[in-house]
């Protein structure tokens, strides 16, 4: 059992990390501060039956998520479960070729990747629904693994995995057309366009 | 993910080595997956290429959405931690 005592000291040298995440949750900063100030609130309530040894970052962001679902979802009035199974499944590295790539080198992604603006990543990470936003945030932008994020998120790792290979597509397919429309990325060949609707 | 499977070695076809890169850069590969994964980029430049979107993707991720607290937040928790004390914590206190 931890001591409540240390709760600070231990707790408070992931605040940038819970903020930036409420940040991407809320999409807002008002609703962020009151996000991570209602985790520290509940964390701080909550420390004597945290084990210590045991990950303190994962049970922050594992109680950061959970107030963010059941606390401020509801406010915000957004969808809270779109279904991405239409996602077109390809990989940003598939859709980097041809003449473009050739004038450009080996080096069309570095482009790409260089080129792309941090806000324009945010704008893209925001934009996906929220299952697969908190999914993606959490692999990519603060690094947890498969087993951690199905512990925050109480789901199974499968789960985990579906949202995070369906977010990331997603989010690549925006990023490929921030590429396509300065000329970096080649528009899809016809073996690997949508089928149609009906088939 | 079926243990035969392997990279064809032709550009734009690497489905199979994408989804294990996907799933080594996440923390979760076994001893297995990290011995295909390394002969798959033994084999093919592709491979290769396909991995450093991948590694560069959530480098710009974790680049993107990082953010410094505002210190009124810190300083506002703070005051309370030495506020308030368990018993008596209360969310009116905030």
């Amino acid at each position: 059992m931890a001591d409540q005592a240390k709760f600070a000291e231990q707790a408070m040298v992931y605040m940038d990390q819970l903020y930036s995440a409420a940040r991407r949750m809320t999409r807002n900063p008002a609703d962020a501060e009151d996000l991570v100030q209602e985790t520290y609130l509940r964390a701080y309530r909550g420390f004597g039956s945290f084990q210590e040894g045991t990950n303190l970052r994962a049970w922050l962001f594992r109680i950061l998520t959970n107030a963010f679902i059941n606390s401020y979802r509801s406010k915000q009035r957004k969808p809270t479960s779109v279904d991405l199974a239409g996602v077109e499944d390809l990989y940003l590295h598939q859709r980097l070729g041809g003449d473009t790539k050739a004038a450009l080198g080996a080096s069309a992604e570095e482009v790409l990747m260089d080129s792309i603006t941090e806000s324009e990543i945010v704008d893209a990470l925001e934009s996906l629904p929220e299952e697969y936003r908190i999914a993606v945030l959490l692999a990519d932008a603060e690094g947890f693994a498969y087993k951690e994020i199905a512990a925050i998120l109480d789901v199974p790792i499968g789960t985990v995995m579906s949202r995070l290979h369906r977010g990331r597509k997603t989010l690549q397919r925006q990023l490929l057309e921030f590429g396509k429309a300065r000329g970096w990325v080649d528009p899809p060949s016809p073996d690997r366009a949508p089928a149609p609707a009906g088939i | 993910m079926r243990s035969d499977q392997r990279c064809r070695g032709i550009p734009n076809q690497c489905d199979f080595s994408g989804q294990l890169i996907a799933q080594a850069l996440d923390g979760q590969p076994t001893v297995e997956d990290v011995d295909r994964v390394r002969a798959e980029l033994d084999n093919c430049l592709a491979c290769v290429q396909i991995l450093d979107v991948e590694v560069r993707f959530k480098m710009a991720m974790s680049q993107a959405c990082r953010e410094s607290a505002p210190a009124s937040l810190q300083i506002r928790i703070t005051e309370t931690f030495q506020r308030v004390t368990l018993d008596d914590l209360d969310i009116q206190d905030f």
